[in-house]
């Protein structure tokens, strides 16, 4: 039995697993501070604060 | 210079690193700063690790080419497990101190240790099929290992099913400090029953591994610890800043970088 197709699978479900989860936050600060700038921005257009 | 100054304590300067880290902004501010070296330091010794765990390293004289699967397998075992270890500690000073960044350390622990875990049984897996003729045994060790990922995802689960994110940690923390009598049990479970999966192979004596073959596999140790900081404080500094949107600092780091001394020269996009 060739073991090549389990080793490759054990490490590219790794790494998919692990730049997944290293990936997940860093996208979601980004869509975060867009949603806060925007935030900021109808607060400077508009009346009202966001404090 | 003033003598009342002179005779006052100093303070002990670790006591003081804690305290600093207790504030907000300045946690937000010195993890920006370390993040980006970590990662760095986790793809330097990742490359290193896997060039000579898959390339240089002979192959094992009874498991073939599948001992290489070793390279991930146990350095993602070890950290599913240290994870857990120091997401009880954090949870054990949030509940006693109620130290929030504690809170937000321990909750960010989380994802990371459930995802080492998944990686850990998967890759696990994938060794016993041509090791073992079996992909999944209910050895004590799987087993173990099995009931540290529904722990990690209990505690994720307990955390998100709140509105409140302080009642939430604090109860998630309670969690995983119940879980963490599972640890002892998946190391030694190996010595308590009579398992098909095999003894440690490294403890603090020694090894049994040739070093042409230990050397990669400590390599790649540490640079999970790397990736296990550097992912920690990227959700934790997320994690904080979604909880004080209505703070001024947060605002002033995200919103207007220019204006705050801590972020000024990262935060620009």
């Amino acid at each position: 039995m060739s073991h090549a197709p389990f080793i490759w699978s054990a490490y590219g479900i790794t790494a998919i697993i692990l730049l997944w989860t290293a990936i997940s936050p860093v996208l979601r600060l980004s869509r975060f501070k867009r949603d806060l700038r925007q935030l900021a921005d109808q607060e400077q257009s508009g009346p009202g604060t966001i404090t | 210079m003033n003598r009342k100054q002179d005779n006052k304590p100093r303070k002990n300067a670790l006591i003081l690193f804690f305290h600093k880290m207790g504030s907000p902004p300045w946690f937000y501010g010195l993890s920006g700063k370390l993040v980006p070296w970590l990662w760095a330091a986790f793809v330097v010794l990742a490359m290193c690790g896997l060039y000579l765990g898959l390339f240089r390293a002979p192959p094992d004289y009874l498991q073939g080419e599948s001992f290489r699967i070793m390279y991930i397998h146990v350095p993602a075992a070890w950290m599913s497990m240290m994870i857990y270890g120091l997401m009880a500690v954090m949870g054990f000073i949030a509940l006693v101190w109620r130290i929030r960044i504690a809170e937000i350390l321990a909750m960010s622990s989380a994802p990371v240790g459930a995802a080492f875990t998944l990686a850990a049984l998967i890759s696990g897996a994938l060794w016993g099929r041509p090791t073992w003729g079996a992909y999944w045994v209910w050895d004590a060790r799987l087993t173990s290992e099995l009931v540290l990922l529904f722990l990690y995802l209990g505690v994720l689960g307990l955390y998100n099913a709140f509105d409140e994110p302080r009642k939430a940690a604090r109860a998630a923390c309670l969690l995983a400090l119940v879980g963490a009598v599972n640890l002892p049990i998946i190391h030694y479970s190996v010595q308590w029953w009579n398992t098909l999966h095999q003894g440690s192979s490294i403890s603090v004596t020694g090894s049994s591994i040739h070093p042409s073959m230990l050397w990669p596999l400590l390599i790649m140790a540490l640079a999970t610890k790397f990736y296990y900081a550097a992912n920690l404080l990227s959700r934790a500094r997320l994690m904080l800043a979604q909880q004080d949107l209505r703070k001024g600092w947060i605002q002033k780091a995200l919103v207007k970088p220019a204006d705050n001394p801590l972020e000024g020269h990262s935060e620009n996009e």
